[in-house]
């Protein structure tokens, strides 16, 4: 297939475009690797070292012998992945009620939910400590897990995702004699995919971030999380930035693995043939 | 297209009002619909009144007392809420909020939609850029911060080393309280796009392609499709990531703290860690959650306008 | 996408037995709460601790936290809750509040004579309150002026000992690819902590004896705050920090000729970047005049004993003992192998002479400690007032 002119042209702003876009929004990922392989000596120094004689995975190896970061990560692992997966098949029937059903109250939830996304954390961080330690969830992942579930976010986003689907498949649905449940399970939430698929990785990436609330929950070392791990290399006169580097190298490749691999279902066009508007 | 219009405001627009009309018109459909939409709300609708609506309603009771942590608190009635108003820090950080989620909102999600419109089609190339834009997402704060203050840097930093370079002019960047907002919005900016990138784009694939192949068989060119046909159905998208920032933005903190504590002089220093800074600081939980409902306040009128504002902009599309 | 599913499922039913497991009962303990120190300086607290619980019935469980959120969210959140430490080290800018909120227990009837008197007195001074003990001090960390003595003598510079030498000589060091001098710039009791010797050699003060009228507002506190208003106005001095504001990287490696900080850069710079110590040097921070008094001001935390304890006296004597016990080994080794810290316990420096007769040890132990004032504990009200105004670029926009 040959281009035109024009279409070249288009194709070559294309490129530049978005790889002037990734040289800034890699470039701070690319220092941090690299700083995650040098002795602490060089990562402020000027010139930058970009990369560097001294390469090496010394940094790396201390993360693991300074602290059980291994620990760690699995703790970050089971929560982010229950949270996740409780949190998706909540929000989305959530949000398809809202979208789609019709009840009495629905607007009133509505504006419910979304105001507790208003609520600032550090408002109910003693009240929510309070309630946990009534249950005696301290030190127990149900502290990390249940109280993360809920989310007016991921509600409010199906809910958006459902208003903005066309219906015509669900009414058909419907009248084949299909119940509202059977028509989310099998119609509605099947063509929610993208969307899913994206807060699948938000949820993950959220809770495996999650940072003040596991401090507060826990106190052990053995119910630590990541970056409750990572923060543990700064300190009273300064911070082991070598090791910080080299923990947070770590810690973003769970999620940008998982997004790597999700992102052809987010991308995935919902399958709509057949049907004009 | 017309159907997808229709169905949208029934589901948003002419909804049948109170209880009343409700049961004057009940039939079996109804109540299914009833039973289902409490069944599936329940769940979530429990967790967060347990887990955000309980601890801030004790929030509220807790800001029209004295509390100091230690000791009984005391009932002082609405003081707290008097003090704000004739409090200068309180007024100075809130308009600093303000202008902060005005800088913020607005080119983020210009920014995000024009990197989601981009990397639409399906392709090897596209998915790479994606996941280069998000990687400042998944990156830690504390590792993003240490690094633009370090590219901030006025003398060595590369910033200011590309920018003389270019013949531009410099930046004190953090270290000025000119440009230290400028500077926390390009980092906060370049956090979160990539996130926003994929809540649009999420979006976008929710459009059926067909109406973008009839438009361009019309002789729609590729701006008039993004125009007429990808805004208009993308609204209910665009109006979640809207209302999201907006919320986001009013609560600024950790991005901002990471990278000037506030400073310099104040020039950075917002509602959030004014509370912060009352609470865990002073102690003084009184009137932190006090300004935690004034802000939790200004934030639910601000959203209310945007609800509104959408649902008009629905009727007139 | 169904492999995954299942994979997610697998974890969740992993994760419920997991959390199912109940927590390990909590037997009867004292717990001690401190920051996270490093890993090297672990063994220490792990070496007293076993021996206490070995000689005691009464066990000691320590648990560490990250160091920013140490005494915000923490120590906050742990008394609001009633998960209060019973044993914990608590900063000089939060001492005053614990104090005076009656959280804290009294140990002067705990303290054993012979460390009273082997205290140094304004160590002693700086942690009582109408006459209560509230605290243990045991370590003590002035600060100074270090520099670059390469790039000093490669500028043909002396080193200064008045402000206006000082400034001269920032003039002179700073180059479009290289600060003066370095001070905090990270609006915080940090910032606080460095610019008091500034405020304390201009002859001003925060507040005045009884905390009534905050005396910063006169001619001389604003000689201090216009010092450092002008190293950042003219460019002399850096006005962001990078990594952070007591260790600040651009110093070892060249971006900084002189910095503003505390006995542990030793410590620091030895660990990181051993090849600088060639070029390092430390002096006390230069006075106002020529004559004029130098003064400058020692931080270190203390360690207290939470009020509401169900084992007082037990939780005092771990306390008191840590650092306060008759033999100063256990005290001088917290400062000297396991930190770069001074005691505050007199017997310390004169048991190990030697070690205080070598660079840099002997400038702090001899030339810098005798001039050091602890760190006040003020209000937070007080204290925000002060880095408020400390940064220098309020002084500069006031200028304008």
């Amino acid at each position: 297939m040959k281009k035109s002119p024009m279409q070249l042209l288009g194709t070559g702003l294309y490129y530049a475009v978005a790889l002037l876009l990734a040289v800034v929004f890699a470039g701070p990922f690319v220092w941090m690797v690299s700083s995650s392989l040098k002795p602490a000596n060089e990562i402020f120094s000027n010139p930058p070292i970009l990369v560097s004689d001294n390469f090496s995975l010394d940094n790396y190896e201390s993360v693991f012998e300074k602290a059980p970061f291994e620990r760690y990560m699995l703790n970050s692992f089971i929560v982010a992945t229950s949270v996740t997966v409780a949190a998706l098949l909540l929000h989305s029937m959530a949000g398809y009620a809202l979208a789609r059903l019709e009840f009495p109250g629905r607007r009133v939830l509505f504006m419910l939910i979304i105001s507790t996304l208003m609520i600032p954390f550090y408002t109910i961080l003693i009240p929510l400590a309070l309630l946990v330690r009534e249950l005696g969830w301290i030190n127990t992942y149900w502290a990390l897990i249940i109280p993360a579930i809920p989310h007016a976010f991921g509600i409010f986003w199906f809910r958006q995702f459902f208003l903005g689907l066309p219906s015509e498949l669900e009414d058909a649905a419907r009248i084949d004699g299909a119940s509202r449940i059977g028509v989310f399970f099998r119609i509605a939430l099947p063509m929610a995919r993208p969307v899913a698929a994206a807060m699948a990785v938000f949820f993950f990436l959220a809770n495996w971030d999650a940072f003040l609330w596991p401090l507060i929950a826990t106190t052990r070392q053995e119910m630590r999380v990541v970056q409750v791990g990572i923060q543990s290399f700064t300190g009273e006169h300064g911070n082991a930035w070598e090791e910080i580097m080299a923990a947070s190298v770590i810690a973003i490749l769970p999620t940008l693995i998982l997004f790597f691999a999700l992102q052809r279902f987010i991308v995935d066009s919902v399958k709509m043939s057949g049907l004009k508007g | 297209m017309t159907a997808t219009d229709v169905k949208q405001r029934t589901a948003e627009g002419v909804e049948p009002r109170g209880i009343a009309r409700w049961f004057s018109g009940l039939n079996r459909d109804k109540l299914e619909q009833a039973v289902v939409g409490y069944l599936f709300v329940l769940p979530d609708l429990i967790g967060l009144i347990v887990f955000m609506v309980g601890p801030m309603l004790m929030a509220l009771v807790i800001s029209v007392t004295n509390w100091k942590l230690v000791g009984d608190p005391q009932f002082v009635a609405l003081q707290n809420y008097e003090a704000l108003f004739t409090d200068p820090k309180f007024g100075a950080s809130l308009g600093r909020t303000f202008l902060y989620t005005l800088g913020f909102v607005p080119v983020i999600y210009t920014l995000s939609l024009g990197m989601a419109v981009l990397l639409t089609r399906k392709s090897r190339g596209n998915t790479f850029f994606r996941t280069v834009y998000f990687m400042p997402v998944a990156m830690s704060l504390v590792v993003a911060g240490v690094i633009w203050r370090f590219m901030f840097d006025p003398s060595n930093g590369l910033i200011n080393v590309i920018l003389s370079g270019l013949g531009l002019p410099t930046s004190q960047w953090t270290g000025h309280v000119q440009s230290a907002m400028v500077a926390v919005l390009i980092v906060s900016i370049w956090k979160g796009a990539g996130y926003f990138m994929i809540i649009l784009l999420a979006g976008i694939q929710d459009i059926p392609s067909d109406y973008i192949e009839a438009a361009q068989i019309d002789g729609a060119n590729r701006w008039q499709a993004f125009r007429h046909i990808i805004m208009p159905l993308l609204k209910p998208t665009s109006f979640f990531v809207l209302v999201v920032l907006t919320i986001n933005a009013l609560q600024a903190f950790d991005q901002i703290y990471v990278m000037t504590r506030g400073g310099p002089a104040y020039a950075t220093y917002t509602t959030l860690m004014y509370i912060y800074e009352k609470a865990f600081r002073e102690w003084n939980f009184g009137y932190a959650a006090a300004m935690s409902v004034a802000l939790f306040a200004m934030i639910f009128v601000l959203t209310v306008v945007q609800v509104r504002y959408f649902r008009a902009g629905e009727v007139k599309a | 996408m169904r492999k995954l599913s299942t994979l997610m499922t697998l974890a969740l039913v992993l994760s419920f037995f997991v959390a199912l497991t109940p927590a390990q009962a909590q037997d009867d303990a004292l717990t001690f709460w401190t920051f996270e120190y490093a890993e090297d300086v672990d063994p220490f607290f792990e070496a007293y601790i076993e021996e206490w619980n070995a000689t005691h019935d009464l066990q000691v469980v320590r648990q560490e936290f990250p160091w920013a959120q140490y005494t915000g969210e923490i120590l906050t959140t742990g008394i609001a809750t009633g998960e209060a430490p019973d044993v914990f080290f608590i900063s000089p800018g939060d001492w005053r509040r614990y104090a005076e909120s009656g959280l804290a227990l009294p140990l002067e009837d705990y303290m054993p004579d012979y460390l009273l008197e082997d205290l140094l007195p304004a160590s002693v001074e700086a942690v009582t309150l109408d006459g209560h003990i509230y605290s243990v001090p045991f370590e003590m960390e002035p600060v100074a002026l270090w520099y670059n003595k390469t790039m000093l003598e490669e500028a043909g510079l002396e080193l200064p000992v008045t402000w206006d030498a000082l400034l001269a000589a920032v003039e002179t060091l700073t180059t479009s690819e290289r600060y003066g001098i370095l001070i905090p710039t990270n609006p915080d009791y940090y910032e606080n902590f460095v610019f008091y010797p500034f405020l304390w050699m201009a002859g001003a003060d925060v507040v005045n004896d009884d905390f009534t009228a905050a005396a910063a507002d006169t001619p001389e506190a604003a000689r201090a705050l216009d010092l450092w208003g002008t190293l950042v106005r003219e460019g002399y001095a850096a006005p962001t920090s990078t990594g952070s504001d007591p260790t600040d990287e651009r110093f070892p490696t060249g971006q900084a000729a002189m910095f503003v900080s505390g006995y542990w850069v030793y410590g620091w710079i030895e660990a990181n970047y051993p090849e600088f110590l060639e070029h390092l040097a430390v002096a006390p921070i230069p006075a106002p005049d020529e004559g004029d008094a130098q003064i400058t001001v020692y931080g270190g935390w203390t360690v207290m004993v939470y009020a509401g304890t169900d084992h007082p006296a037990e939780a005092a004597e771990f306390a008191i003992n840590m650092f306060g016990a008759e033999d100063n080994a256990r005290a001088a080794a917290w400062g000297i192998e396991y930190n770069t810290k001074l005691s505050p316990r007199q017997s310390v420096v004169a048991d190990n002479a030697d070690f205080y007769e070598n660079f840099p040890h002997n400038v702090f132990a001899n030339d810098i400690f005798p001039t050091a004032r602890p760190e006040p504990s003020y209000p937070p009200e007080i204290a925000q007032a002060v880095w408020g105004g400390a940064s220098g670029r309020d002084v500069r926009r006031g200028q304008r």
